[in-house]
């Protein structure tokens, strides 16, 4: 985000990229950046176009119209082997007939790579992976760990300006997932390389990303650092998307008063943040999430009362689930301390943090200080 | 109970195979016992004769009430079902056949004499000469003179107003586009005529080989020179015979009365017996087949089925078969309102005929003379010399051919016999676990399961073999078998005393062999690969209707495809030196060279082969992953490269399996090989398992010597794949 005196060219950069299958439209004009060492990361739903847009920079399908282009050349009609790319594959697609140590030799073997440098590059990637003792063994001989490992291994020792990810972390347990996820991470950092990485996990696009492109029915619904999108997002859709717990929704009224702008939820007035500047009397989508509900206090005086439908208690925080009454049915779920003893039946009084509401126009669903 | 139950699957092995046991028995006693008074004629005849027989059992069960089973058997199977059947007493009562075949009928058994059911042969109701084949050498009638089977000369009168005088005359008579003569130039019983006109016979006296010197020499060179002059289309077989006469692209031909009675109505034609060859001492007279009428040893105890004999070859009954075959009987030809005039001529040609001799040495005489014709037709110079030395070696054939006085004392045998069990049995005690029963009885239950299917493998697969292994240490022909110890395999691997890779040694047609193998399985694996990559394309338009034209060739019966591809490459008519014309080449004579005669074999055979291995490598190719393939793209991988080192190793382990199974296949290949070249030029085109047919069916019926064959090709390919199969497992 620091303003660069020299324009830089990107290390990748997508224009304009249509993708249909026969007669379903997959993407649709999809543009995106990504400097030289960024970690970008594509998110959506399944189904999203995330996956497609992947293969097609990884030269695997080509686009239906628009153009790829890497280090300041146009690829778009390039094939894979000429793009100077890796990548790690969902099934890590090892090839089943070799040892790990060919697997990871395979690529450069391809390129006439002389026999020493192979065996240098393959013993830095293995001990860097920890692949050391599977060096000799077959891809069926591997836990699914290891095969993650090895396949990663197989992009590293290649050292291309960007590595490809294709949902590397779906078919792993969920401890070995954040062990590996960090591994990932640190690993990009280590290598310099452009990431560009698909996932459906909200958890893995926070985490990984420096930028964070989320996806929508084959269009970029927004794009940005993570917290951005996290803090402030242009729809409901990217409010939901991100976060867990979901965020809560609430039906408000922005209402002119002598005190200045409110809204109105349930009989209750709710401050409106300074940054939505001015705004006119109209029906709005209240966004509260989860974390910025909180048990009345002293800090935060007592907003509504909540009847408790269904508690979680994880051990550090505690969610409870429950509708608020007076202001409609709709379930809210409210973080609150695990010393809080609480269970259903219970009534609870709630305060809010007005300066996180997000507001959102109920008709669009874009957030009201979006840039239109 | 609970100790008893793990024995209940022994009951069931028990009542298995007393059920086994039961039905053989049923079928054996069904046999045995033939429902009362029906009578079972076999015959080998099709078309019209087959026609007229069925109309006279017909016929004589609607008179008379007796049923009448009437059988034609497939010609080439006749006499071996024939002994086969009788032996075991489920033959026929009556059956008809040539009378080349009776001496050895008679030694093995098969026959009842004449006079069981004909008390008063009237040798004067017959010809004299069918009369006199059908007796001993004590003149004991044992069987009734039938039909008469030959050649004659059928003109066509429009295409040849004149008829012949002599063959020079025939051969003079030339018009464009139209052979004057066409014959099945290269087999030995329509080449007879020459031999016996130049003074020779294919059979001298002490079963000496008779297609040799002066007389064979002169009437090969004729032959040759007929083919050579144009007169006489070459290497004709007697389809092509027939259709040139058809279409009238043939004036003339030799040929049996079969022909004519195919011919369409108002064919002009006209037949004659062979007219004389001016050039020759004698007439050429062609082989006479005198087919007899044949009781079987349990119809001396059946009056009804000598009355039904009786019958069959009553004059009443040959006027009515008289239609469709030169019958054997005198009486119907002196009358002229029921003979076809084609007939009378047949007759005629019939009565001026040599009849073949009965000696079983004649049957071991085919080969070699065959042999000879055909060299001496498809060698570039054909002096006097050259021919000699082609029929010197047709008589060594013949000579080396014949089946030693092998013969061992059996106790060697039995004392290697015993010793190998006991071996065997010692070796298996030692290799068992020690908890090896404990182990069988616990799980009894699960030997239940595949009771039914080891008692099938054993009945259909081990007994045969064994059976076959074991005759393989006998000699000589099937009704007098003498115990030849190893004497067959001796003979066999030491190629009879001749030279290690002489002609016809085992050593020689086993390369000949392994190389057919490696050639076929080569090009399968080659052409099926390619078309299942190409199939396996995503984009390729219309990839079912390719796939299931492509499978075609597996879905054709094999025999049909091989005998349409010997047409193919047929020398004058076939398909494929018709396209060599019309290119500007050559035409090249397939089957005389090893190497053509080998090449249009492969040709054929890897049509047949391609599409299994398609399908198997088809197949396989869905088991490769498409993301491994995606990999090696990115992973820079040209599609050679990704070919090479990616979907051919991963396509391996369906592949080797595949490879195995058809070596073994191509390896025993007879069909092909039996039906398209024949072995020709010489033999030298035969496999092993169409060598050992020859030994078994066209040499002096040396089944032994078949069956040790049989038992080396199956040592060989038993290793081989023991090989194979250790080679794949150390691979993986």
């Amino acid at each position: 985000m620091t303003p660069s005196t020299r324009r830089e060219v990107p290390c990748c950069e997508v224009r304009d990229l249509s993708k249909a299958f026969d007669q379903t439209t997959v993407l649709s004009n999809v543009s995106l950046s990504m400097k030289s060492g960024s970690f970008t990361v594509l998110v959506g739903a399944s189904g999203c176009g995330k996956s497609t847009l992947l293969r097609t920079v990884a030269g695997l399908e080509p686009p239906t119209s628009g153009s790829i282009w890497m280090g300041g050349r146009d690829v778009t009609a390039l094939s894979p082997k000429d793009r100077d790319i890796a990548m790690v594959f969902q099934s890590y697609a090892l090839y089943p007939h070799l040892s790990v140590r060919e697997n990871l030799a395979f690529g450069l073997r391809l390129r006439r790579t002389p026999e020493a440098e192979i065996v240098a590059r393959v013993s830095e990637a293995s001990a860097m992976l920890g692949l050391d003792a599977l060096l000799d063994r077959l891809p069926r001989q591997l836990s699914g760990g290891q095969r993650q490992r090895v396949a990663m291994g197989r992009a590293i020792v290649r050292r291309p300006h960007m590595f490809l990810f294709d949902e590397p972390l779906s078919n792993l347990d969920a401890a070995l997932r954040a062990e590996v996820r960090v591994e990932i991470r640190r690993l990009h950092d280590r290598m310099g390389g452009t990431t560009l990485y698909v996932t459906h996990d909200q958890v893995e696009a926070m985490t990984l990303a420096d930028t964070l492109c989320l996806l929508r029915g084959g269009a970029v619904e927004q794009m940005g650092a993570p917290l951005a999108l996290f803090d402030r997002p242009v729809s409901r859709f990217v409010a939901e998307f991100l976060g867990s717990p979901k965020i809560n929704w609430l039906d408000g009224q922005v209402k002119h008063s002598s005190s200045g702008l409110h809204i109105a939820i349930g009989g209750k007035a709710l401050k409106v943040p300074d940054r939505y500047g001015q705004l006119a009397e109209q029906p709005v989508l209240v966004g509260l999430r989860p974390h910025h509900l909180t048990t009345a206090s002293d800090d935060v005086p007592q907003f509504a009362t909540m009847n408790v439908t269904f508690c979680e208690a994880l051990g550090f925080e505690t969610y409870v689930h429950g509708t608020l009454s007076g202001m409609g049915d709709r379930t809210v779920v409210v973080r609150v301390e695990p010393s809080h003893r609480v269970t259903r039946g219970d009534t609870l009084p709630i305060g809010i943090r007005p300066e996180h509401t997000l507001l959102f126009d109920p008709r669009s669903e874009r957030a009201l200080d979006a840039p239109t | 109970m609970k100790a008893q139950k793990p024995r209940a699957p022994w009951k069931a092995w028990f009542l298995a195979f007393s059920l086994l046991l039961a039905a053989v028995g049923l079928v054996a006693s069904d046999c045995k016992a033939p429902a009362a008074n029906r009578i079972v004629l076999w015959h080998a005849y099709r078309g019209a004769e087959e026609e007229a027989i069925a109309q006279l059992g017909a016929r004589y069960q609607a008179e008379t009430g007796t049923a009448v089973e009437v059988l034609a058997v497939p010609f080439l199977a006749y006499a071996s079902k024939l002994s086969s059947a009788i032996a075991r007493d489920q033959g026929p009562d009556v059956f008809i056949d040539a009378h080349e075949r009776l001496s050895s009928y008679r030694e093995e058994g098969l026959l009842a004499r004449a006079e069981a059911a004909f008390p008063k042969y009237d040798i004067d109701r017959y010809d004299s000469i069918a009369s006199t084949v059908a007796r001993d050498e004590d003149g004991a009638a044992w069987g009734v003179p039938f039909a008469l089977k030959g050649v004659a000369l059928i003109v066509n009168t429009e295409l040849m107003p004149e008829l012949p005088a002599s063959v020079e005359q025939l051969v003079k008579a030339r018009n464009d586009g139209v052979f004057p003569l066409a014959y099945e130039s290269e087999s030995a019983y329509v080449h007879a005529p020459w031999l016996h006109a130049f003074g020779g016979a294919m059979l001298g006296p002490n079963d000496a080989y008779g297609f040799t010197g002066e007389s064979a020499r002169r009437s090969v060179a004729f032959a040759r020179g007929l083919v050579s002059s144009g007169v006489v289309p070459n290497g004709a077989d007697g389809a092509l015979v027939k259709q040139l006469f058809e279409s009238r692209k043939a004036a003339a031909i030799i040929a049996g009365p079969g022909v004519v009675s195919e011919l369409p109505p108002h064919f002009p034609y006209q037949v004659v017996p062979l007219p004389p060859l001016r050039a020759a001492p004698s007439r050429p007279d062609p082989f006479l087949t005198v087919e007899l009428l044949l009781l079987t040893p349990r119809t001396a105890s059946r009056p009804e089925v000598s009355a039904f004999a009786r019958w069959l070859a009553s004059d009443e009954a040959a006027k009515l078969r008289v239609r469709a075959q030169v019958v054997a009987n005198n009486q119907p030809w002196h009358d002229d309102t029921v003979v076809p005039v084609a007939m009378r001529a047949f007759h005629e040609a019939a009565l001026r005929s040599r009849p073949m001799s009965t000696r079983a040495a004649m049957r071991a005489t085919w080969e070699p003379v065959e042999q000879a014709i055909r060299g001496v037709m498809r060698a570039a110079a054909a002096d006097d010399a050259a021919i000699d030395a082609i029929l010197a070696e047709s008589r060594r054939r013949f000579e080396s051919a014949r089946p030693r006085a092998v013969s061992a004392s059996p106790t060697r045998g039995l004392v290697a016999l015993g010793l190998g069990l006991l071996l065997t049995a010692i070796a298996l005690y030692r290799r068992a676990k020690p908890r090896f029963w404990s182990g069988v009885r616990a799980s009894a239950g699960a030997y239940a399961y595949v009771v039914y299917a080891t008692i099938a493998v054993f009945v259909l697969v081990v007994l045969p073999l064994v059976a076959g292994a074991v005759m393989s240490f006998f000699a000589g022909p099937r009704h007098q078998m003498t115990y030849a110890g190893l004497g067959n395999y001796v003979d066999i691997l030491t190629a009879r005393g001749g030279p290690l890779f002489g002609y016809g040694s085992f050593y020689r047609t086993l390369l000949v062999t392994v190389a057919w193998t490696i050639a076929n399985v080569a090009l399968h694996v080659t052409i099926g690969l390619g078309l299942a990559l190409l199939l396996s394309r995503p984009l390729l338009r219309a990839k079912g209707v390719y796939r299931t034209l492509l499978i075609v060739p597996w879905a054709v019966p094999s025999y049909v495809t091989a005998l349409a591809y010997k047409g193919m490459f047929h020398q004058q008519f076939g398909a494929v030196n018709a396209i060599l014309r019309k290119v500007g080449a050559e035409p090249v004579a397939w089957f005389s060279h090893f190497s053509t005669a080998f090449a249009a074999n492969v040709a054929t055979n890897v049509w047949l082969g391609f599409p299994f291995m398609m399908v198997v490598i088809l197949g396989a190719l869905t088991n490769v992953p498409k993301d491994v393939l995606e990999a090696a793209d990115i992973d820079g991988a040209t599609p050679w490269q990704r070919f090479s080192r990616i979907t051919f190793p991963l396509l391996l382990p369906q592949l080797v399996p595949a490879v195995v199974l058809g070596a073994v296949w191509t390896f025993n290949m007879f069909n092909v090989v039996f039906l398209v070249s024949g072995g020709e030029p010489d033999n030298q085109t035969d496999i092993l398992v169409s060598e050992a047919y020859r030994w078994a069916f066209t040499r002096h019926a040396q089944y032994g010597y078949a069956a040790a064959y049989a038992v080396l090709i199956f040592g060989i390919l038993w290793l081989t794949s023991r090989l194979s199969r250790r080679w794949q497992a150390e691979s993986t």
